[in-house]
């Protein structure tokens, strides 16, 4: 079976045609090195890349270099614009405003809509996250929302009324506009969001009546520390815990430090709207910062991080700004950010030394500037254990061309992809179409198919932990994975049967009608060979390992047809170990 | 927990391809043999555990509510002078007295219910269901000095994630994330018979409690386990897609997430048709909520009905709900919740009875933590100790175990030393390490080393050897 394969594949293309990783011409060997090279930066940087997107980059390499190219990109995405256009919102607004509803419609009332408005929030996600240029923007506000967490489930979030819903994008739009920006305007602007308010229960929380017995809610307080800055335990700069004398870990913080930061977060409402301007009565808005209102805010004297004191009588906006750059200034702030940053992007387990190097940039960008997510953003992407670990192994054979292997080269290294991004990857990779004649896309969440819906983690500690392991890792003791964690016996059973109805149907899903596109496959598939490397490249970025490749070779040309081989072979990758882990 | 399984089935289907497709049968072999292999290794450092009663069907199913319940709503004093205590700590967080459901333990003591449990009212006074009073994470018994001082405490205490860990751990000082209901399964599955589904059975989530040393849950959902459609089905397109998902899942990866993963979704696809061959057919007569726990109960029941087929002797179960966490809204959202839990709990504890199993089932509750006595102005703050329901008909119901604090605005112990460390936050008097090795002295562990094996803190609070039990909220 092996060797007719191939003496059918000779005999039906001319031997250029082959020239992806299995059989490459020897003029063609640097060029497939980049596209790997660029394959593997684009799945680490975008929601995933297309052919086109791959052979574009790699060109790119071939003109300036490898690295030049990739700041260069990375370069064109920081200049491009975070505007109205870009706005998840706006889009929503538009979507809705276009298809003849309300922000606050109710299914029941408006014929043609048989389900909950608050939907466009996933329209919207999805259309930007498939269209939009700005991809690597887009991936460091998805990466910061699971770090900031907000959701709709729970708190009141996804409220239908008046359109309070679509707080949640305006939440996620303030993470982009603060994407390539500052952290420290990222912990400000979350603080005063009032999404954020409701979601930790800092808005309207009020000083402590000591006499009464009332006391400031302390749920912001905690989770700033524990979750969005600093963690639990002292870290070094590489990651690390600290220790004390007797090898114990050192708590960053006790129950006094979150009761004073509780008195921190007092005197925040909603900003004034409907003409009112009342600390306890002012309505419900989501759609500007937080107001302090003194009055409600406990102005005493309050001891933070590292025994820095807030003086007594300032404003409540003077000590918040206080205590945030308490906090920002923590020196656990860089590495805990750093390794929860570097986990969304290129690998679950970096080494110390890769975490030092983000947390160097994010505590001095080397120009002096504290939090620069440029900076920390370059240097995740472009660090040498992400962009330098690949093993590319060329063999020459007896025809004089080359096959390329490529392998990682730590055992360790790696990340499961995140269920959402593997759906993204696949409807980029097989360039999906909306149904709709104005191109946009009004998919569903996903959540039932991936456990990842957007804006739908199931509490402030995101839909996994960083410290997960799976218990086949337990017995390796350190290594962790987060995404494993949603990974369900139903869940990868599910995710796999939608991803073949998909296939098999060529349809969207998700309530989309819309389509994907394996034509590119299809037209290749006569050659089994070239169509599993034109896959590998695509989604694994030539990781796919030999022997399964020689297996899947031998089983889809048991089929002659080239539909059925094609949908054979995106399903098998699909399923595969190299597409869902991340080497 | 993976037992060796016949491979005659999964070998068959390769047949159809020819003799390359057999390849991919041998690492597929290996990884289940080695997973047999790590289970006897782990087995082969514990002490050798004789598990009493082997015969006898057992199953533990834990309630987490994640989040923080705030227990002291859910049993509240009701004795004027104790109530009065609780209102003047509680203010806005109290519960009129007059909605309470007044309950009385053993001793007389009064008690009063939060007013959405009816279920579990009635279930308490048909002595089926028993409180835990003041329970949570210790490593050893600890005085306020110690707290103040940091003596010997748990680690992340009033965190979240921290306190979840340890009380599915009971090893609170440590950051392994080991689960006690894991351990407790490496020691008592040698009473089951191999089986491809695990003892260990999950309602939708992963969580830590069954996560051993060997063992791993089995995750479903309310509607059973989903198979991977077309995969060893009819047609021709079916036994290529077949092939396909056997090549790439079967191979042996270097990189250990490549390999973990092809092992855990291998093992989706084999174990749902198990699961799904065992539960499928049962169908329950007793009625249950249509809630989101009631939903998940019902599939335990499901899946208890199914022990025959499954060829298990011991089970545990893991659900829950979240929702608890409230510093807002406390009183409307808990008596939802509540509401839910409790008419959950009774539909299921009825179902056991009606499929009379229901001696053999014990249910407890467990959360992150209790919440702060004193109020925020709209909700409860994180805290320590906190109130427990365990239900079931080997369960001595009716009564209030633990330790309740009389004077809940000044709470004491019963030898008169303050238990708050601060706005509220008690010290609990009882531990969760008394309170797991009750369970798993019921679950059939003999109070040896083997308990130690589970709960390596017990010596702290329990002799070994006592015939006695921790609490005696159980009999076994």
């Amino acid at each position: 079976m092996l060797s007719r394969c191939i003496v059918t594949a000779a005999l039906l293309f001319p031997l250029t045609a082959l020239a992806f990783l299995s059989d490459v011409p020897e003029d063609q060997r640097d060029i497939t090195v980049k596209r790997i090279k660029a394959s593997q930066f684009l799945h680490h940087a975008t929601f995933g890349p297309t052919f086109a997107d791959i052979t574009s980059l790699a060109g790119r390499m071939a003109e300036i270099g490898d690295n030049a190219a990739m700041y260069e990109w990375i370069n064109q995405q920081y200049a491009m614009p975070f505007s109205a256009r870009q706005s998840y919102e706006r889009l929503a607004r538009n979507m809705i405003a276009d298809d003849g509803f309300a922000i606050d419609s109710r299914a029941a009332d408006t014929e043609g809509l048989d389900y909950g408005i608050q939907n466009y929030k996933h329209h919207a996600w999805w259309h930007r996250v498939l269209r939009g240029d700005d991809q690597l923007r887009q991936r460091t506000a998805w990466a910061l929302i699971q770090i900031l967490v907000i959701s709709e489930n729970g708190m009141g979030l996804n409220n239908r009324a008046q359109g309070h819903w679509l707080g949640i994008l305006n939440y996620h739009d303030m993470l982009m506009r603060h994407a390539f920006g500052n952290y420290r305007d990222i912990l400000q602007d979350v603080t005063l969001h009032p999404a954020m308010g409701r979601y930790l229960s800092h808005v309207k929380n009020r000083k402590g009546d000591p006499a009464q017995g009332i006391f400031p809610d302390e749920n912001y307080a905690r989770e700033v520390l524990q979750l969005l800055s600093i963690g639990v335990y002292a870290l070094q700069q590489n990651g690390n815990f600290r220790r004390s004398a007797g090898g114990q870990l050192i708590e960053t913080y006790d129950n006094d430090t979150i009761r004073n930061f509780a008195r921190v977060f007092t005197g925040l409402s909603y900003a004034p709207s409907n003409g009112r301007d009342n600390f306890s009565r002012n309505p419900r808005y989501m759609f500007a910062p937080m107001k302090m209102y003194d009055d409600f805010h406990d102005k005493g004297e309050k001891t933070l991080l590292n025994n820095i004191v807030l003086p007594a009588g300032q404003s409540g906006m003077d000590d918040i700004t206080a205590a945030l750059d308490n906090i920002f200034q923590h020196e656990n702030v860089p590495p805990f950010i750093a390794r929860l940053l570097i986990q969304r992007f290129t690998t679950s387990n970096p080494s110390p030394a890769y975490v030092k190097a983000v947390a160097d940039k994010f505590a001095d960008d080397g120009r002096g500037n504290r939090g620069n997510m440029r900076a920390v953003m370059r240097r995740i992407l472009m660090h040498p254990e992400a962009r330098n670990s690949l093993q590319i192994t060329q063999t020459r054979k007896s025809n004089g061309r080359y096959r390329f292997t490529v392998t990682g080269k730590v055992q360790s290294r790696g990340k499961l992809r995140e269920p959402a991004l593997a759906l993204s990857a696949m409807y980029r990779a097989f360039r999906a179409e909306a149904a709709h004649p104005d191109g946009r896309f009004r998919p569903f969440s996903g959540g039932n198919v991936t456990n990842q819906g957007a804006f739908q983690a199931p509490s402030v500690f995101n839909f996994y932990l960083p410290g997960y392991q799976p218990a086949e890792l337990l017995e390796n003791g350190t290594l962790v994975a987060p995404e494993f964690q949603i990974y369900t016996p139903v869940m990868v059973n599910t995710l796999s049967n939608f991803i073949r109805t998909r296939v098999r149907q060529r349809s969207f899903g998700l309530g989309e009608a819309g389509t994907i596109n394996l034509s590119g496959e299809e037209n290749i598939a006569a050659n089994a060979t070239r169509l599993l490397d034109r896959l590998n490249l695509l989604l694994s970025y030539g990781t796919l390992n030999n022997t399964v490749m020689r297996q899947l070779r031998d089983t889809i040309v048991s089929t002659p047809k080239p539909e059925l081989r094609a949908e054979l072979a995106v399903m098998g990758l699909l399923i595969s170990p190299d597409f869902a882990i991340m080497e | 927990m993976k037992k060796l399984t016949p491979q005659s089935s999964r070998l068959s289907r390769r047949r159809f391809l020819g003799g390359c497709a057999a390849i991919g049968a041998t690492p597929l072999l290996s990884s289940i043999l080695q997973l047999k292999l790590i289970n006897s290794a782990y087995a082969a450092g514990m002490a050798p555990a004789r598990v009493e009663n082997p015969d006898q069907y057992r199953a533990l199913v834990c309630v987490f509510l994640f989040g923080g319940n705030d227990s002291f709503n859910m049993l509240a004093p009701f004795r004027v002078a104790e109530y009065n205590r609780y209102a003047a700590v509680r203010t806005d967080l109290a519960l009129p007295r007059n909605t309470l459901r007044r309950i009385t333990d053993n001793s007389g003591r009064p008690f009063g219910i939060h007013p959405s449990m009816d279920g579990v009212q009635e279930l308490y006074n048909a002595g089926n269901l028993a409180f835990i009073a003041n329970i949570g994470t210790l490593v050893r018994p600890t005085t306020l000095a110690e707290y103040q001082n940091g003596v010997a405490l748990p680690r992340g205490l009033f965190s979240h994630n921290d306190q979840q860990q340890a009380w599915q751990t009971s090893v609170p000082e440590s950051q392994r994330a080991v689960g006690w209901g894991g351990r407790l399964a490496d020691i008592v599955n040698d009473v089951n018979q191999s089986s491809l589904v695990s003892m260990n059975i999950s309602l939708n989530t992963v969580n830590i409690f069954q996560s051993g040393g060997a063992s791993a849950p089995y995750i479903v959902s309310p509607a059973g386990a989903t198979r991977m459609n077309g995969y060893d089905s009819a047609g021709v397109f079916n036994q290529l897609f077949t092939q396909t998902t056997d090549d790439v899942l079967g191979h042996s990866y270097q990189n250990l997430l490549k390999q973990t993963y092809a092992r855990q979704r291998r093992d989706a696809i084999d174990t749902a048709i198990a699961f799904d061959t065992a539960t499928a057919g049962i169908s329950l007569e007793t009625p249950f909520p249509e809630t989101r726990i009631g939903a998940q109960l019902k599939m335990v029941a499901k899946t208890i009905s199914a022990r025959g087929i499954l060829g298990n002797k011991r089970q545990t179960f893991f659900v829950s709900t979240g929702g608890y966490d409230n510093h807002d809204e406390l009183l409307n959202n808990q008596n939802g919740l509540l509401s839910q839990l409790s008419a959950a709990l009774k539909a299921f504890y009825t179902a056991t009875a009606d499929m009379g199993v229901s001696d053999s089932v014990t249910t407890f509750t467990a959360s992150d933590f209790g919440r702060t006595l004193t109020t925020n102005g709209r909700g409860s703050d994180h805290a320590w100790g906190g109130n427990q329901i365990v239900m079931g008909g080997a369960v001595n119901g009716g009564h209030v175990f633990g330790d309740y604090p009389t004077d809940l605005k000044n709470p004491r112990d019963i030898n008169n030393n303050s238990l708050d460390v601060g706005r509220g936050r008690l010290l609990p008097t009882t531990s969760t390490d008394e309170f797991n090795a009750e369970l798993a002295r019921w679950f059939g562990v003999p109070n040896n080393s083997a308990l130690v094996d589970i709960l390596p803190n017990i010596r702290n609070f329990h002799a070994g050897g006592s015939a006695q039990l921790p609490i005696g909220f159980l009999n076994t």
